[in-house]
């Protein structure tokens, strides 16, 4: 395809690079540093006199920073504008392949926070850069912000960017909400006119996802009730990582930096792009990024543990090492493993403070070991209600009904017919009178109190069976998390061991690949054999056994002709040629293959910390859960116990009372 | 202080704190989709992972579940991010208890939407995304009356794709969108126009409706 510059000069155009809804860039013949952007639908003539006016404002040193247009295209000369020329950008990633943990670990192994404030402040040098030209980005987002490999970012879609021309703003007509100020949400981009403030909104955005590990400033945990969508808490102005945050209902989210790991010059960045009031032009401007996250850059400390870790230096503790320790993971992990390199790997982990401080967790049984009882106490009875006395007439029942039976025994032998009435009265009134005592208000407040004790002695026995049945799980819990993590520092121990026995797998496997190698190219045809002549060396090369590699006995043997003797003299000849071969060790195992075992036992080993490291906060955790069980069933059972002997010597004072 | 178990790579909260594009495959592998329909259900997943993962931003974004139901309803795959899914090999046996799968799938983004909450993770509306070439052999009201619920309070999108054998009377019952009539078997078409869709949405405003390229085409994969 030919296209035409302003000047009427052919352009001409190679492969198709890419493809959007907009347009579709090509390579530019003859010209690798530049590429054309043609528009799918003819641009309006508003469009064009913005992307003539672009080509006109173009600075120096733009092209670096941005796919600024370099120059317009027409499809014939001197016709309307219908594409652009721009710089060509190579070897970018967007920006989210940076700033997302997960991905950085891929494709940026090596790098560390002190690259991340740096490109932060790259981003800032340079929508410095363009609004020093007027223009306002206004769709400031993930994917057109791209960066290389040194943290130099690049911005591309430069013809959606917001740019006067003739008088008259050409608006940038899209936005990403995640990256839209507050004052626009919900706004339709067609009709605003974007200010600087706008796009530094979106500054503070990119840098904060860069210096905070991917987490967006207004994702956070809304404490109150109902749907916190990003849309709300960017209008609102819920920073969920500022001062005011708690005042907002929002709490950061687990296992993130915090803003007070930061310096104070730095934190006030933030809080003034992100907090309300903001949108009438107080956001930091992108020139105070850059000077500001230049000076971070310059007072960054290393980490006297993890050579990954780079911090404030205002800090007294790394803030990355505290939030492995709080078990999240170690984001610059890849950085001490992509150092590992091809040589031999050394294994730093010290198991010793770390089981130092698994050991230290008491076991739950040591607390709870026997069951709790309450301490004997003297108790006073509760007293007896009033009773009514016993009815008069019970002492003349008792009275009849025992002289009845002594009348009936004493006349059982001699009057069996006053014995049978006397007993029968007897009988009568020992029921009545017996009848009287059991329905009687002592005796029935002596079966409610005994019921008491029955009662509370079975709550009694629930509960010591639940301590029983809780103290068992417990300990079994704890017993169960301390045999992973004993396994985890065997594993650790044996780390070392396992990496020399790979090693020395592998240094065997190239000792006999360099063997094999050499045998191979020791020819028979070159060497005088014993017994073996001209014509039997061609037997041999027409079987295929043309090297010294290629002598096996089973091989030998198949050949028609040579028998154990020649066989033996042709064996005896390889073993001269072994004897000879020497293991060039510099040659060794292949760096692929080192790095590879290396990579995977630093891997291993990082696992192996992490759960180490967690090990301590995770015992506590048991024991902790359990001391709060286990007290407060202890409690529980000194409380019924107590029940227990107060409701037992309650049922005492009205058993003695039965009979009175 | 509360503990987990620590996801690896883009599964990480912590390591992938992008937003979410959440979707519940609901997948019919009832014994009459044995043969060649399962065998391009199968390919069409594959092709899906391998769409999604070469794009950079929708790996971290776009998080797929699978629930099957055939012989039972059965999570195949809790949700994961498209980079870190790994396409099952579905095989078809048994009934079809689609009513118990779709009250199944609106559990887990009920619980899934409760997960980011608490992590403070960005996410825009879930999708369920039903894909049948029957009827339901369960009670299914209950379901219905869940999805208009769900539908109308913005919790989720429901929809539903059949094969010429599906029963549209009750999947216009059970959707509230217009359920789309799959042509033959062309199973990998509907999962490369899902991947792009998805592809758009990771790019869009979370809350936001996504205008969506039209599969009732004549060279789409659906019809009405």
């Amino acid at each position: 395809m030919r296209l035409f510059d302003p000047q009427g000069r052919p352009v001409e155009l190679g492969d198709e690079i890419g493809a959007g809804g907009e347009g579709t860039v090509y390579e530019v013949r003859g010209n690798a540093h530049l590429v054309a952007k043609t528009y799918k639908s003819q641009p309006s003539p508003e469009k064009a006199a913005k992307l003539s006016a672009m080509v006109a404002a173009q600075a120096n040193g733009i092209a670096t920073m941005a796919a600024w247009p370099s120059d317009t295209l027409c499809s014939r000369p001197n016709g309307p504008v219908s594409g652009i020329l721009m710089p060509r950008v190579r070897d970018h990633e967007e920006i989210h392949n940076l700033y997302s943990p997960a991905h950085r670990k891929l494709k940026y192994a090596d790098k560390d926070w002190v690259f991340l404030v740096h490109t932060a402040m790259n981003c800032a040098t340079a929508f410095e850069a363009l609004h020093s030209l007027g223009c306002v980005i206004g769709d400031v987002n993930q994917g057109n912000v791209l960066v290389s490999k040194q943290g130099t970012v690049f911005l591309i879609d430069c013809d959606s960017f917001q740019f006067s021309a003739n008088g008259r703003v050409m608006p940038c007509e899209v936005g990403v909400v995640h990256f839209t100020p507050p004052e626009l949400q919900g706004k339709s981009f067609r009709s605003v006119t974007r200010t600087p403030n706008h796009d530094n909104f979106g500054l503070a955005v990119l840098v904060f996802h860069l210096l905070f590990m991917g987490r967006h400033p207004f994702a956070g945990r809304f404490l109150g009730s109902g749907e916190m969508p990003v849309e709300r808490a960017v209008s609102e102005f819920r920073f969920a990582y500022g001062r005011s945050a708690a005042a907002l209902q929002m709490e950061r989210p687990p296992w993130t930096l915090a803003v007070g790991d930061l310096a104070p010059t730095v934190q006030n960045l933030f809080e003034r792009a992100f907090v309300r009031g903001s949108e009438a032009g107080g956001r930091p401007t992108a020139r105070e990024w850059r000077e500001h996250l230049s000076a971070l850059k310059g007072r960054l400390s290393s980490c006297p543990n993890d050579r990954g870790h780079r911090f404030e230096s205002v800090l007294s503790q790394c803030p990355w090492c505290r939030l492995v320790q709080a078990g999240a993971p170690n984001f610059f992990a890849s950085i001490t493993i992509a150092a590992t390199g091809t040589g031999t790997f050394q294994f730093t982990l010290d198991v010793g403070p770390l089981w130092n401080a698994i050991a230290n967790v008491p076991r739950p049984s040591t607390f709870f070991g026997r069951m709790p009882y309450a301490i004997p106490r003297p108790i006073t009875p509760t007293p007896l209600p009033p009773l009514e006395p016993a009815p008069g007439m019970r002492k003349y029942v008792g009275w009849v009904a025992s002289t009845t039976t002594v009348l009936a025994l004493a006349t059982a032998l001699i009057l069996p017919f006053v014995a049978y009435l006397a007993t029968t009265v007897a009988v009568v009134f020992l029921v009545w009178w017996l009848g009287m005592y059991v329905m009687s208000p002592i005796w029935s407040e002596a079966r409610r109190r005994s019921a008491a004790v029955r009662r509370n002695r079975a709550e009694l026995a629930k509960v010591q069976a639940q301590w029983t049945s809780s103290a068992k799980e417990f300990d079994q819990e704890f017993q169960q998390e301390l045999a992973r993590l004993t396994q985890a520092r065997e594993q650790v121990r044996q780390l070392r061991g396992d990496y020399q026995g790979e090693l020395q797998n592998l240094e065997r496997d190239s000792y006999q690949r360099q063997k094999n190698q050499y045998l191979q190219s020791v020819f028979i045809s070159d060497h005088k054999i014993e017994k073996i002549g001209e014509g039997r060396k061609a037997t041999l090369e027409s079987a295929g056994i043309e090297t010294a590699f290629d002598v096996t006995d089973a091989r030998v043997a198949r050949i028609p002709g040579f028998g154990p003797t020649l066989t033996a003299s042709l064996l005896a000849w390889r073993r001269t040629v072994e004897a000879r071969f020497q293991f060039n060790s510099n040659l060794g195992i292949p760096a692929v293959e080192r790095q590879t075992l290396n990579f995977r036992f630093a891997q291993r080993q990082s696992q192996l910390e992490t759960l180490l490291r967690n090990g301590e906060h995770r015992l506590r955790a048991v024991h902790h859960r359990a001391r709060e069980r286990m007290l407060a069933l202890t409690g529980e059972i000194i409380e019924k116990e107590l029940s227990v002997m107060q409701a037992e010597a309650d049922a005492e004072l009205a058993i003695d009372r039965k009979w009175t | 202080m509360t503990f987990e178990q620590v996801p690896f790579g883009t599964n990480s909260f912590a390591e992938n704190p992008e937003p979410r594009v959440p979707c519940v495959l609901l997948l019919d592998v009832s014994s009459s989709m044995a043969g060649e329909p399962i065998a391009e259900l199968n390919a069409g997943l594959v092709g899906y992972k391998d769409e999604l993962a070469a794009d950079s931003l929708a790996a971290k974004r776009v998080e797929v579940a699978i629930v099957t139901f055939g012989e039972r309803v059965e999570t195949v795959c809790d949700f994961t991010t498209a980079e870190q899914f790994f396409p099952p090999t579905l095989q078809a046996n048994g009934y079809t208890p689609m009513g118990a799968a779709i009250n199944q799938a609106i559990d887990m983004v009920t619980q899934r939407k409760q997960v980011y909450r608490s992590n403070g993770i960005l996410f825009y509306r879930p999708w369920i995304f039903l894909i049948t070439d029957g009827a339901p052999t369960d009670a299914w009201q209950t379901a219905a009356e869940r999805v208009k619920q769900g539908e109308s309070a913005k919790a989720f999108s429901f929809f539903s794709v059949g094969t010429a054998e599906a029963n549209f009377d009750i999947l216009k019952q059970l959707s509230v969108r217009e359920p789309l009539k799959l042509k033959g078997v062309r199973f990998r078409d509907l999962f490369n126009w899902l991947s792009n869709s998805q592809q758009s949405v990771s790019r869009s405003t979370p809350g936001e409706e996504v205008k969506l390229e039209n599969p009732v085409t004549p060279s789409g994969w659906a019809s009405v």
